[in-house]
């Protein structure tokens, strides 16, 4: 029986899930967390078999399926290896119109996903040198960097 | 690996916002119509797979509640399992389960409605929650950092990717399944705005509803039926690391993985020769270039010079995407199991937009940010 012929008159039922979750960082994360909201400092974990630096850290090399026990401490400086710019709305969003970089640390093999500021799109480069912000109030979380800026600018 | 049969497929049109069916209505049209495509009762399907992601649906157990719909009620109730996932891993999992000797049937089918949720929201929930979700970014965003990192690598021009649309598109112009059609110059498409650069907005696949399925039997049942099959002649499903950082976004180990692999098992040797159509998920335009590379296709950098070389149109060496493609209409989930469908069709010589006698033909489906899991399935017509 199909006896709507007005498509007008179709019913939706609005409603959003909310659903409260409490993620454990777990022992790498935290760790690494914490070094941040404690001492301003980025570390890595170092797989013994292929001597990857993970940054941000994890317990477990993918590629060789092995413990990553070493800490090592990377940056906090480090490069641009890709970056792109949201430039629409999106619940999501830290920042309207975030810019989200690829950013590579000094030391690290693997580059972290993070915001980037102060710094144009246009002006923006892969192989850009960036330094991180630090927030003041710093909670042991992901945005305990407010972004990374160009490096220049920070010395300038 | 014996013989296993597709022999019955079908697929509801795709459109933007399908408001007088709910996803359980579009998993019965889907089904009934695969039903009837095979010469099948659903009482004849011995097992069924649906697939579908949590997220999409806004409910739990989503695969679970298209199951009335998709027969799996029926008499005393039929066994049905569920992937999260594109649909081509649903078939290839519905593949497996008549390989294990259980069942001599499977129907497999994918359902989404894009409209109901909001894309950015759940594909930003695709992040890890404690290093990368705060940090705002989604699918899109995902591929526009690959994009740039393929077009940064081997330098290519924004008018090899925007060839795919225009291509995709204009392909789409007879299929009456699709969500896009329409005849694009490059210039419309690179004056299109970025909503993530390097990406133009129409070079997005759009997000579309819709549903699809097909039915999978043993060689032995495809007899008994009189049905006109088309062969699984090599399948590989492959994935790579889950976090962007890790990965050399440039290229697709997974994919070149899945493909050799699926090559292997259908005697394959030179894949640009001997599959005279493929049909492939491009969620975006550059997409269609990388994957071309991954599948052997053409060198690695040589996607974008692929496809300006017109191997790809219609009339070309090796049409890619005659359908109109993923950016033409995208059902995420279902889109992958269309490729299959759409391939099926070529085989069967019943194609919108028809290779002349293609033999063989290669569906691809993707599945996870920028392209993290590939299956690439073989289909041939004897």
């Amino acid at each position: 029986m199909n006896s709507i012929e007005a498509p007008e008159t179709l019913l939706w039922r609005e409603s959003r899930i909310k659903i409260p979750y409490a993620w454990a960082a777990g022992e790498t994360a935290s760790r690494f967390f914490i070094e941040i909201r404690d001492r301003k400092k980025i570390f890595g974990t170092k797989c013994p078999s292929c001597d990857k630096v993970y940054c941000p850290p994890k317990k477990t090399c993918g590629d060789c399926f092995s413990n990553c026990g070493e800490w090592l401490e990377v940056g906090p400086d480090g490069e641009i290896t890709g970056f792109t710019q949201a430039l629409y709305e999106g619940g999501a969003h830290p920042v309207k119109n975030p810019v989200g970089g690829l950013i590579l640390l000094r030391g690290a093999s693997t580059a972290m996903l993070h915001l980037i500021g102060q710094c144009p799109l246009e002006e923006l480069k892969i192989g850009m040198k960036v330094t991180p912000v630090f927030k003041e109030n710093r909670q042991g979380n992901i945005l305990d960097i407010l972004h990374f800026i160009p490096a220049k600018q920070n010395h300038g | 690996m014996d013989k296993i049969a597709v022999i019955g497929v079908a697929q509801t049109p795709f459109s933007p916002n399908k408001s007088g069916e709910t996803y359980a209505d579009l998993a019965y049209e889907a089904t009934t119509k695969a039903l009837e495509d095979a010469g099948l009762a659903i009482a004849d399907i011995g097992n069924i797979i649906t697939t579908s992601n949590d997220f999409w649906d806004g409910r739990t157990i989503s695969s679970m509640a298209v199951g009335d719909s998709a027969g799996a009620a029926y008499g005393e109730g039929k066994n049905i399992s569920t992937v999260e996932g594109d649909g081509t891993l649903g078939a290839f999992y519905g593949m497996t389960r008549i390989l294990s000797g259980s069942y001599e049937s499977t129907l497999v089918l994918a359902h989404s409605k894009l409209s109901e949720g909001n894309n950015h929201l759940i594909t930003n929930a695709f992040f890890d929650p404690t290093y990368e979700r705060a940090i705002g970014m989604d699918s899109l965003t995902a591929s526009a950092l690959q994009a740039q990192s393929y077009y940064n690598r081997y330098k290519i021009p924004p008018r090899q990717s925007a060839l795919a649309v225009v291509k995709n598109r204009a392909n789409a112009i007879r299929n009456p399944n699709a969500h896009l059609q329409e005849e694009l110059t490059i210039e419309d498409v690179l004056r299109s705005p970025q909503p993530a650069p390097p990406i133009h907005e129409m070079e997005i696949a759009p997000e579309s509803d819709g549903a699809a399925a097909l039915i999978l039997t043993t060689e032995s049942f495809a007899k008994k039926h009189g049905a006109k099959p088309v062969w699984i002649e090599g399948v590989s499903f492959c994935a790579e690391g889950h976090r962007l950082g890790e990965r050399r976004l440039w290229e697709s180990p997974a994919l070149r993985q899945a493909a050799q692999k699926a090559y292997k098992m259908a005697g394959i040797d030179n894949p640009r020769k001997d599959i005279d159509v493929a049909e492939i998920y491009e969620a975006c335009s550059y997409q269609e270039l990388l994957w071309s590379e991954e599948l052997g296709f053409c060198a690695q950098g040589q996607g974008g010079a692929f496809i300006e070389s017109r191997a790809t149109q219609l009339k070309g060496e090796l049409p890619i995407n005659p359908s109109g493609g993923c950016l033409s209409a995208h059902a995420i989930i279902v889109a992958g199991l269309v490729r299959i469908i759409e391939a099926v069709l070529q085989l069967r010589g019943e194609a919108v937009n028809q290779v002349e006698d293609a033999k063989r033909a290669l569906a691809h489906g993707q599945y996870g940010l920028a392209g993290q899991s590939h299956c690439v399935w073989i289909l041939g017509k004897n």
